[in-house]
């Protein structure tokens, strides 16, 4: 408790302060909501909110007519409040959306329907026709574009005994509304001898595409990745997250957890990791974070992003966004301050930041499941679960954080 | 046609199983959702165990503690025993009506270590949650204070430590 009041009366204040966004009003992102409607924010690498051009594009699934469906509602910048939803979906019932902004007023999004994989394009006014990329035994989808190494998505599919990862380069013509089919891969060429689940894609301004996901072949559950360059082939895999031993659990059991890994484009050919690691175990799930400067070929040394505030309190959720011109933001909920909130965290000249909880996204109630998206001027738009019980209805809420010059010195 | 019926749940069963992590063998373990409405339907609290795939304190507790005779009487009748893998992207429904998975029921609990063993009433409100390597007494302790009932006037620690003394 005393630590929590050093927090607000000393810290909180330099650090708001100090926050490289100041933050607009949240709002809703449907009028759609009430004692039986829940809505999820929970695509593979937490990619539920793209940006693209003046148009920002939210992807959900409820359940408001009985069954789950995904949608998808976009809020123009001119506008002030989001335009009426629209279903992505169709079949018996689909899950978890992904979505990727195609940089021209445009988005693909990909999701889970009757057991399979569907992608399509939206935008403000238009929805192309839906592509089915995968059969039954699939799911987690998610995407990635880039100019130059095109729509890339990827998911996990059963095949035979586990589950792998396959990926798709779709053909996308620019102010086009229509995916044409490519070749699916399997993204690690090496006999499966684990599940492979939750797949994230960054395609890197360069051409190239960094994969990378849930493994379980090593007996626990370890985060790995692989890319392509601009041949599309795909390389051996290699672990991301570093495993500790300690006194602690030396010869206990062949390791410790990590999930739900999030990757972000940056500028030409890196790219910037998150995922939930439970090396410390007995603290509950921290937010990692690892770079690659080329291309995807190797990450980097693990740095821990939440701060020490944070130590004692799970860490769930984690999502990244970029501008692909150094900006970056990390944000997940977390508990610490009695109920969940929304988190935040960038990398600093010295460092991660100090963690902020994000105005509007904090407070009394439940505030989860974050996923952002970063436009070119470096804006940050968060979109998250709102409820006021943890098993009530929820709300899914938006709000923009406005970029705030000279306020964001990276260092990796 | 049973056979093949059969021979097909083999598969489905083969081709799911290893996205999950394993709880001890030979118990009924059911999932959260049938859980929560058996204990409605038969008026008896649940045994929640959240463990994880290659969780290994979750195996040392199922080879030391759940192997033991009489945690597996007591548990198997006093309890409707329910398993998560806290990792998990297994779907399930809540009484609420609400679908969610079972790593997403796991933020929920605050699960911060497994295994977390959590028990609840017959109406699925917590009455403790207990994380960590357990023993064999130690879980006949908690079936003491749950089974027991001394959950309604005391807490587990209080519960504890009057037994020591």
């Amino acid at each position: 408790m005393i630590r929590a009041l050093a927090v607000a009366i000393f810290i909180f204040p330099a650090t708001v302060s100090a926050a490289p966004w100041q933050f607009d009003q949240p709002i809703d992102v449907t009028p759609v909501h009430g004692a039986k409607v829940f809505h999820h924010v929970e695509a593979a690498g937490r990619k539920s909110i793209a940006v693209s051009g003046a148009s920002v594009a939210v992807v959900w699934e409820d359940n408001r007519d009985g069954v789950s469906r995904c949608y998808v509602a976009v809020k123009r910048s001119a506008e002030s409040g989001f335009e009426a939803d629209r279903p992505v979906s169709g079949g018996k019932e689909a899950f978890e959306p992904s979505i990727v902004s195609l940089h021209d007023g445009r988005f693909a999004v990909a999701w889970e329907q009757d057991g399979g994989v569907w992608s399509r394009v939206v935008s403000a006014t238009q929805m192309g026709l839906p592509l089915k990329l995968a059969g039954p035994g699939s799911s987690a989808a998610s995407a990635g574009f880039s100019p130059r190494a095109g729509l890339w998505i990827a998911w996990s599919q059963q095949d035979g005994h586990y589950a792998g990862i396959h990926a798709e380069k779709l053909g996308y013509a620019p102010a086009a509304d229509r995916l044409a089919p490519g070749m699916a891969v399997s993204v690690d060429g090496a006999p499966l001898s684990g599940d492979q689940l939750y797949p994230s894609v960054a395609a890197l301004q360069t051409g190239g595409v960094v994969i990378a996901w849930e493994d379980r072949r090593r007996g626990h559950t370890t985060i790995m990745y692989s890319h392509a360059g601009t041949g599309g082939k795909f390389v051996a895999a290699t672990q991301m997250n570093e495993t500790r031993r300690d006194a602690r659990n030396a010869a206990v059991g062949p390791g410790t957890g990590a999930m739900r890994v999030a990757l972000a484009a940056e500028a030409g050919n890196s790219v910037a990791a998150v995922w939930s690691d439970k090396r410390d175990f007995l603290s509950g799930y921290d937010v990692y974070a690892a770079f690659s400067s080329d291309g995807g070929a190797h990450f980097g040394a693990n740095q821990m992003v939440q701060d020490g505030f944070g130590d004692n309190t799970p860490q769930w959720h984690p999502a990244i966004a970029s501008d692909r011109r150094g900006k970056l933001a990390v944000v997940w909920d977390d508990n610490r301050d009695g109920s969940p909130d929304i988190w935040l965290a960038w990398p600093t000249a010295s460092g991660w930041s100090d963690n902020v909880n994000v105005p509007g996204a904090a407070g009394a109630g439940v505030q989860s499941d974050p996923s952002i998206a970063m436009d070119s001027q470096g804006n940050l738009h968060l979109v998250w679960l709102e409820k006021q019980a943890a098993d009530g209805p929820t709300r899914l809420r938006y709000e923009m954080g406005r970029a705030v010059a000279d306020r964001l010195n990276t260092q990796k | 046609m049973k056979r093949l019926l059969l021979g097909m749940l083999f598969v489905v069963m083969c081709l799911a199983a290893p996205a999950f992590a394993d709880p001890p063998d030979h118990y009924p373990f059911v999932s959260y959702g049938d859980g929560l409405r058996l204990a409605k339907q038969q008026n008896r609290p649940v045994f929640l165990y959240f463990g994880r795939y290659g969780c290994g304190w979750c195996a040392k507790t199922n080879k030391e503690s759940f192997s033991d005779p009489d945690i597996h009487r007591l548990y198997t009748e006093h309890y409707v025993l329910v398993y998560v893998d806290a990792e998990s992207g297994k779907r399930l429904k809540l009484p609420s009506g609400e679908r969610i998975t079972e790593a997403e029921l796991g933020a929920r609990f605050n699960a911060f270590a497994t295994p977390l063993f959590v028990f609840l009433d017959p109406q699925g409100k917590q009455i403790v949650k207990i994380p960590g390597y357990k023993t064999v007494q130690d879980f006949k302790d908690f079936d003491r204070y749950v089974n027991g009932g001394y959950y309604k006037t005391q807490t587990l620690l209080q519960f504890l430590g009057r037994k020591s003394s």
